[in-house]
């Protein structure tokens, strides 16, 4: 077929390594993860967060000497984006601090005037025995989706297949955990859903791969290992990966740039996903299930009555 | 040519639509936002036991029924108030309004006591049966009336008697919301508190009273607010960010397949009517992560014409002629576009089922974008594109394939 240089790199000879680069990226992932831990927002620790705008310049460290004085505890600071119509220096920060009583709140809310004239934009407050429940639902919710997926494309296609789909949607989840534990990207209750997202993308990506394969095994050419096999079905429909791909990541990127910083986090967590998800589903998915079927074939071949492995 | 009148036909009245809805009579007017998009308080408590009682649910509709008398006293307009799996109560007030003021209405006056001048609660919300205002005989001002029930009218006896002339305080939680000062003793188990009310304050300070009479306690859960100015400025930025990728995508998919591309980009606009239309019909509520949702599908719609599209030019590049290639492509890319859009639809349920209010909203929209995708993908694509062979002004160039080649 006619096509570019993407369609003529012979991606399964260097499967090992591909491989081996995923578990290096997830073991990294792993390691950054239980070192650094995950910046989690206040939907997961509880705690208030006042998204408070000043109308004349206020320095992030008095405002955060301040509010330490008043709710004596652990406060953060950060500049957020103004929102909606604002003088020229106005400065608006996100401020969070531990669960707070009402009064505590009041009086901080009170001592904050002494800073400036500002106004509350917006205010979110959670409780700890809320955000232990969003960690158990969203960890519920992940596995049976993957095991209802496993599933689906068990009954579809083979067992084999959904195994390592499912490999590589486990391997897009270590990745994304991973990379926004080190780039410091914050969890949200949505982000529930941007990893929902990003493994029903990644396997999508996916089984538009196996897919192919499946339908080359079908007809398979005479005399064709399966590593020709693989690499070729790759070949075939790495151009659609590139393209969807592209798309989605430009629709998120855009959502990054414009979409101010209430979404920031969430199309971050789904750009480093899908982005994650399109590389696993041309090489971590189908080079797992080469390599199972090899090592199932070497197996057959030791043994004495060996039979041509059934594709 | 009548294939050609077909195709300006269909852009001419996608255009109509299009510019009906975003010039004459704005979507934007008849979309039922979330209150993370047009401002709001939502507030989520739970039932807990103490000494006012245990958990039923009759003890939970009766609060909720108490919320709703608070809320509707400030006077606003159709609060949500639903009860959440777990003995939760969820509360959702939106639009203009004061927000503190909902918020210490309905959040902070759980349990209302009556404390004497040591400090001691001599009666509490069960104790009471009403509050109400009346007109005093002859004069300008308004009185509380009080009226008690079973053991509430010997406690009131017992607590007026020994306290006459001291304050007895009534309080909801740490807050006291009157003091009045006990002039006689009050043996019936009906009271009434004088002070100067207006027809109005007095009728606050009622409500006030029947509202702290919970069935139960409950405690704060969640507790967000986003003021109109931020709901604003979110719908903004997402519409923003929304028509500009969607202008990216457009652009990307006529560079990438010429002809077909603009094909695809009508079915695109297509898709995005009919997902928007069709939440609208469902009366969906659209909030910041619901849009997100939304455009995110837009992105993921391409992805099913990709698919069919780079079909359609390996069989054209094997030999095929047009129709040949173009109905084989869409054949043979069909069993890839099912399987693949079957799985997103499954993180799509589960996420629904699982998830909270606002993730729900996410998950429906993904869900029914990629539901829609399919649709659009393999039928109208399809028919557009045979449109376009129809025209006769297209050979194998038409996908980018050289006629002569192979």
């Amino acid at each position: 077929m006619q096509g570019n240089w993407l369609t003529r790199i012979n991606y399964m000879r260097s499967a090992k390594y591909w491989i081996l680069f995923s578990l290096v990226l997830t073991l990294a992932g792993t390691i950054a993860l239980f070192t650094m831990g995950l910046n989690k927002g206040v939907d997961f620790t509880g705690g208030f967060v006042f998204d408070v705008q000043f109308e004349e310049k206020v320095e992030a460290n008095k405002l955060r000497d301040l509010a330490q004085k008043v709710v004596n505890g652990d406060v953060q600071t950060q500049q957020a984006e103004i929102k909606g119509e604002a003088g020229p220096n106005a400065v608006e920060y996100f401020l969070r601090t531990p669960e707070l009583k009402p009064e505590v709140r009041s009086q901080l809310l009170k001592e904050m005037e002494s800073l400036g004239k500002y106004k509350i934009v917006g205010e979110d407050n959670v409780s700890g025995a809320v955000s232990k429940e969003l960690t158990q639902n969203a960890l519920m919710a992940i596995s049976i989706a993957a095991a209802l997926q496993l599933i689906y494309i068990w009954f579809r296609f083979e067992f084999k297949f959904g195994v390592t789909a499912v490999a590589a949607i486990v391997h897009d989840a270590v990745v994304v955990l991973g990379l926004i534990a080190i780039f410091r990207v914050q969890i949200n209750s949505a982000f529930v859903a941007a990893i929902l997202t990003v493994l029903g993308y990644s396997m999508n990506d996916t089984v538009v791969v196996i897919d192919r394969i499946r339908e080359n095994l079908a007809k398979r050419r005479k005399g064709e290992d399966l590593t020709d096999l693989t690499t070729r079905s790759i070949q075939e429909v790495i151009t659609r990966s590139l393209y969807t791909g592209v798309s989605v990541q430009v629709m998120l990127i855009c959502l990054l740039v414009f979409g101010g910083d209430t979404l920031w986090d969430f199309a971050m967590t789904l750009l480093i996903g899908v982005t994650s998800g399109t590389y696993s589903s041309i090489f971590i998915a189908s080079a797992l299930w080469l390599f199972w079927h090899q090592w199932e074939d070497n197996r057959k071949k030791a043994a004495p009555k060996a039979k041509p492995a059934k594709a | 040519m009548r294939a050609f009148s077909a195709l300006l036909a269909i852009v001419i009245a996608i255009a109509g639509v299009g510019y009906y809805y975003t010039a004459v009579d704005p979507i934007k007017n008849h979309m039922q936002l979330g209150l993370d998009l047009r401002g709001g308080a939502h507030m989520v408590y739970e039932a807990v036991p103490s000494e006012l009682g245990d958990v039923t649910p009759e003890a939970i509709d009766a609060a909720m029924k108490v919320i709703e008398r608070r809320v509707n006293s400030i006077g606003v307009s159709e609060p949500v108030i639903q009860k959440d799996s777990k003995n939760r109560i969820m509360v959702q007030i939106a639009g203009v309004m004061d927000l503190e003021q909902a918020r210490e209405m309905v959040g902070k006056t759980a349990v209302l006591t009556f404390e004497d001048p040591d400090g001691k609660v001599v009666l509490d919300g069960k104790d009471i049966k009403e509050a109400g205002v009346q007109q005093q005989q002859g004069q300008a001002d308004f009185v509380v009336t009080l009226k008690m029930k079973g053991e509430g009218t010997q406690k009131f006896a017992d607590a007026t008697t020994k306290w006459v002339g001291q304050q007895i305080a009534i309080k909801l939680d740490d807050m006291t919301i009157s003091d009045p000062k006990v002039n006689t003793p009050i043996m019936n188990g009906e009271a009434i508190i004088e002070g100067g009310f207006t027809a109005e304050s007095a009728k606050q300070l009622a409500d006030l009273i029947n509202g702290g009479a919970l069935p139960v306690k409950l405690e704060m859960r969640e507790n967000r607010i986003v003021t109109a100015t931020l709901g604003a400025d979110s719908l903004a930025k997402s519409a923003k960010a929304g028509l500009i990728g969607m202008a990216f995508v457009v652009v990307f998919m006529i560079i990438l397949f010429r002809v077909p591309g603009i094909m695809a980009d009508i079915a695109l606009t297509v898709y995005a009517m009919l997902t928007l239309g069709f939440l609208l019909a469902i009366n969906a509520v659209f909030t910041l992560p619901g849009i997100a949702g939304l455009l995110l599908s837009i992105g993921m719609a391409v992805d099913a014409n990709v698919i069919i599209f780079s079909r359609i030019r390996e069989e054209l590049a094997s030999g095929k002629g047009l129709r040949s290639g173009i109905d084989s492509g869409f054949n043979r890319a069909f069993s890839a576009v099912i399987d693949s859009n079957v799985t997103t639809l499954i993180a799509g349920v589960i996420l629904w089922l699982f998830g909270t209010s606002s993730v729900k909203g996410f998950a429906l929209t993904l869900s029914v974008g990629v539901f829609i995708s399919l649709f659009t993908a393999i039928t109208l694509t399809r028919w557009l594109i045979n449109l376009c062979v129809r025209t006769g002004w297209f050979g194998k160039n038409l996908f980018g394939i050289k006629e002569v080649s192979r």
